[in-house]
């Protein structure tokens, strides 16, 4: 493999860098932009550029993400030509009909039911800021001035909860979260990793601009040269000028976790099956809820730090360790899918998502009331949108039948994990719906060159 | 019993495509309920599709009927033309045919076109250049339906399947049960289930197989001019005439294969690739017709390069994969892709048109990922002879690596779904195969060992 080129962190958005747990004071707004007013708004994001934050976040300063969505595009003046060579699922939406039954927003997790982010209240941009403490946070929140025609609607508070030694954030149902993520050469979280490590996936993955695993650039949004007559943008391998190099996507999703539904259902299931809740928990997650894998720690849970180094087929092939269709095995199936170890491996890193969301808040008690999931991806169709439609909720992933997966999908009272063991298979059953969605979209990350260009 | 493919090519002033277009929409994707009934009562269709190919260039658009059937398709045909007259002249006379119902069957017949390989498959009439394949060998529909309900049902038998004792007692229990019932009694003899068989290796004896395998269906003209030539040269009587004749052909055929490997790659350096991503607006409109059950159908259409380069080409691409697919491997697998349940490829007549219609399981993202992944270099050998392919590297290297960019041009290419109808909508291949080995190891199981292995099936794949 050639040398990876290290990402350019002046123009690189900093969640690519890391979830940034470290600030663990965080709010979420989300933006709607009022038909006109392009060059008011375009002021003002000339004015919100220079707080943005790229590369390596600063210790001890708040970090702020903008993230637009195509509808913002729209707003700030880019033209429906360039907007359409952004890649479709960006444009249509999450939102989309045929997107949403792709994704299982059907029913009652439709997206006319969420919060934000449909039709009703629509997200044409979220800002993020991200402080150290919650003086801070307040302080870069009033900084945030909004003219007239953007308004809030609705901000969403965010908290890392209870923050373990090793780094890992505990999710509302109580488990580690975030253990297994890609690492992208350059970036901090990689640089302790062994250069075999089955998480290293190629930059080209999670930034544009760059080669993916397959050696490739991935497919990049262009503007017209005619737009762009100052040369603010590089130029294009066709000629027309880059906007999306050193730019990503963000998939957000707010996830409204039934705390309540999950512990009574896993109590009630371990009393009818005679057996610890703690062990019933941990086979829909994969995990213990002190993050140690059931791969290696089949019976009770680790005593160690969460551990990662495993793989499904060749370190539990018949799956008496971790289910098959666990909440963990689903999102990333490592060598699961294929004979050969490595390419398994190679294959299922082609829809890996480097995940920065954290759990959020609500007032007034401030208890946590789901994840504000969030992921970066370069393809949201190969990678966020395949992993949620063909492992996640696949009724017959690895050879599974009519399951799907037990802690994020619409189980609605009958939903049911395969346990595989010694015994024979056991089926946990009787599920309620234990997450919801109840608001999200697809957005983009732009680089500082970009934002530059749109605000100018 | 064996399947068959029926190809019906209706060519049609492109005028009228819109009109077409509503009244096969109209049928419904997935199938309406009605049409459904019909079709199901017919008990012999796996797929069925009706879509509008539109023009390319000229003014000709056409009207693709495909079928997967069980037994012969002329039969098939006749059933088809019987369960749906009303919808089906419906569509032919907004297509400008004057066709009644009882005349259905036979213009049905006249319109249905052979895929074919060999120089006199697609010369005869009826004949035309394609490639088809099944991903359930052996399997007609009610096997398949037999073997789900069986599958489904002991699946359930959480009493029998699971607790402590050996496997071999509780498949004993199970077939008591089974037994007792009276209706399971057809599971316990054992049925011929190609696509469980063990992989068939690519040794040198099957590539030589191969090689003479092409020489009655494609590159007799080649031996005929090496015949000639001996024939001219030397008298017949000598001993060493048939040595000549061969090492003649061998020369004309490294000549050949030569000459072609420079155009091909002089080709390659010139065709311009496309690097555009589709519209929003027609990827909306193509994925509108996905995802409303478990399998879904892939329509392509792309354009052939001009010149007779490509299309030989295109030709030896098919001859050799399905000579490849007959002697190597699974059956029933592309390679190590196993979720395609029955597919073709038909370049219609006439036409530079390309259509590739695909029945497989689950999501479209998931389909090509197996094709980049798995199987690159077969789609790589076909669709590098068509317009706008990405970059190929001497037919089959390239091409389809370049993921974010094919998928791209499938996605450009693909039309949107008109009528589409599935006998099993949400049973996948892999759930095929596991009935089917449930139900073999209820038939034959014995050591504690294949028991153990039979228990597995019912939480592990195949």
């Amino acid at each position: 493999m050639t040398e990876p080129v290290p990402l350019d962190a002046n123009e690189v958005p900093t969640l690519v860098f890391g979830a940034l747990t470290r600030w663990q004071y965080a709010t979420c707004l989300v933006l709607r932009f009022t038909p006109g007013g392009v060059a008011a708004r375009r002021v003002w994001l000339r004015t919100l550029a220079g707080r943005l934050t790229y590369g390596i976040a600063d210790r001890n300063a708040p970090a702020h993400v903008l993230a637009l969505a195509a509808s913002g595009l729209t707003a700030l003046g880019l033209d429906t030509a360039d907007l359409d060579t952004f890649s479709a699922a960006f444009v249509n939406g999450m939102t989309a009909p045929y997107r949403s039954r792709a994704l299982g927003d059907e029913g009652d997790r439709r997206p006319g039911c969420w919060d934000w982010g449909n039709d009703a209240a629509p997200a044409d941009a979220l800002l993020f800021i991200y402080a150290l403490s919650q003086a801070q946070l307040s302080a870069a929140v009033g900084a945030v001035l909004l003219p007239p025609d953007v308004h809030l609607v609705q901000e969403i508070k965010l908290q890392v909860r209870a923050q373990t030694p090793s780094g890992f954030m505990v999710e509302p149902f109580g488990f580690l979260d975030g253990i297994s993520q890609p690492l992208i050469p350059g970036t901090p979280p990689a640089a302790a990793a062994t250069p075999q490590s089955n998480d290293v996936v190629a930059a080209g993955e999670f930034v544009l601009g760059y080669a993916d695993s397959h050696g490739y650039l991935p497919a990049a949004p262009t503007v017209a040269s005619a737009n762009d007559p100052d040369g603010v943008l590089p130029t294009a391998s066709n000629g027309q000028r880059d906007i999306g190099r050193n730019s990503t996507f963000l998939v957000v999703r707010q996830l409204r976790q039934d705390v309540a539904a999950f512990d009574n259902w896993v109590a009630g299931c371990a009393a009818a099956l005679s057996m610890p809740a703690d062990y019933i928990a941990a086979q829909l997650i994969g995990r213990w809820q002190n993050g140690t894998s059931l791969v290696r720690n089949p019976r009770a849970p680790g005593t160690d730090d969460p551990d990662n180094d495993f793989l499904f087929r060749r370190d539990d092939p018949r799956a008496f360790g971790c289910p098959r269709g666990a909440h963990i095995r689903r999102s990333n199936p490592r060598d699961a899918l294929h004979a050969k170890a490595e390419q398994a491996v190679r294959i299922t890193n082609r829809h890996r998502i480097l995940r920065v969301g954290r759990p959020y808040i609500v007032p007034p008690h401030g208890n946590a009331g789901g994840m504000l999931f969030m992921c970066l991806n370069t393809e949201i169709e190969r990678q966020f949108e395949f992993l949620q439609q063909t492992w996640v909720l696949g009724p017959s992933f690895d050879g599974l039948r009519d399951e799907t997966d037990p802690l994020v999908g619409a189980n609605g009272g009958t939903g049911a994990l395969t346990v595989q063991g010694e015994q024979g298979p056991q089926y946990l059953a009787g599920m309620p719906d234990f997450v919801t969605p109840i608001g999200g979209g697809y957005f983009w990350l732009p680089s500082r060159t970009a934002v530059h260009y749109l605000s100018v | 019993m064996s399947h068959s493919f029926v190809t019906v090519v209706v060519p049609f002033a492109a005028g009228r495509a819109g009109d077409v277009l509503t009244l096969v929409r109209g049928m419904g994707n997935p199938a309406a309920p009605a049409l459904r009934t019909s079709i199901e009562s017919l008990d012999v269709v796996h797929f069925m599709s009706v879509n509008v190919i539109p023009a390319d260039q000229g003014d000709r658009a056409h009207l693709l009927l495909e079928m997967s059937v069980d037994g012969p398709g002329e039969a098939a045909l006749r059933g088809v033309a019987v369960a749906l007259a009303q919808p089906l002249t419906d569509v032919l006379t907004a297509a400008g045919y004057t066709v009644s119902a009882t005349g259905l069957p036979a213009f049905l017949s006249r319109h249905s076109r052979t895929l074919a390989t060999t120089w006199y498959g697609t010369a005869r009439s009826g004949g035309a250049l394609g490639l088809a394949f099944c991903g359930s060998p052996n399997m007609p529909l009610r096997r398949i339906r037999d073997e789900a309900a069986l599958g489904d049902l002991v699946a359930d038998w959480s009493d029998l399947l699971y607790g402590p004792g050996p496997a071999l007692d509780k498949l004993a229990a199970v077939r008591d049960r089974l037994w007792a019932r009276g209706r399971w009694k057809w599971a316990f003899d054992a049925e011929q289930t190609p696509f469980l068989l063990p992989r068939r290796d690519d040794t040198p004896s099957v590539y030589a197989r191969i090689f003479l395998a092409s020489i009655p269906a494609l590159l007799w003209p080649v031996l005929l001019v090496a015949l000639l030539i001996c024939a001219l040269r030397w008298s017949v009587l000598h001993w060493w005439w048939i040595p000549s004749v061969v090492g003649v052909f061998a020369l004309l055929l490294i000549v050949l294969a030569a000459v072609l490997l420079v155009l091909v790659r002089r080709a390659e350096k010139t065709d311009i690739p496309e690097d555009v991503a589709p519209s929003p607006q027609h990827v909306a409109e193509v994925m509108d017709g996905e995802n409303h059950v478990t399998l879904n159908l892939l329509i392509v259409v792309t354009r052939l390069k001009p010149g007779w380069l490509r299309r030989f080409t295109l030709r030896a691409g098919f001859w050799v994969t399905s000579a490849a697919l007959a002697r190597i491997g699974v059956p029933g697998w592309l390679g190590d892709v196993g979720v395609v349940q029955f597919a073709r490829w038909v370049l219609l007549p006439g036409t530079d048109q390309l259509v590739f219609a695909s029945n497989y399981d689950g999501a479209w993202e998931s389909y090509l990922e197996d094709f980049v992944e798995l199987v690159a270099y077969g789609v790589t050998a076909v669709w590098t002879n068509c317009r706008g392919f990405p970059k190929t590297f001497l037919l089959f290297w390239k091409g389809a690596k370049d993921s974010d960019r094919f998928r791209r041009y499938v996605r450009r290419y693909q039309i949107a779904t008109g009528f589409w109808y599935a006998a099993f909508p949400d049973l996948t291949l892999v759930q095929m195969r596991t009935n089917a080995a449930i139900r073999l190891g209820i038939a034959g199981a014995q050591t504690e060992q294949e028991a153990q292995a039979w228990l597995d099936l019912f939480s592990a794949p195949r």
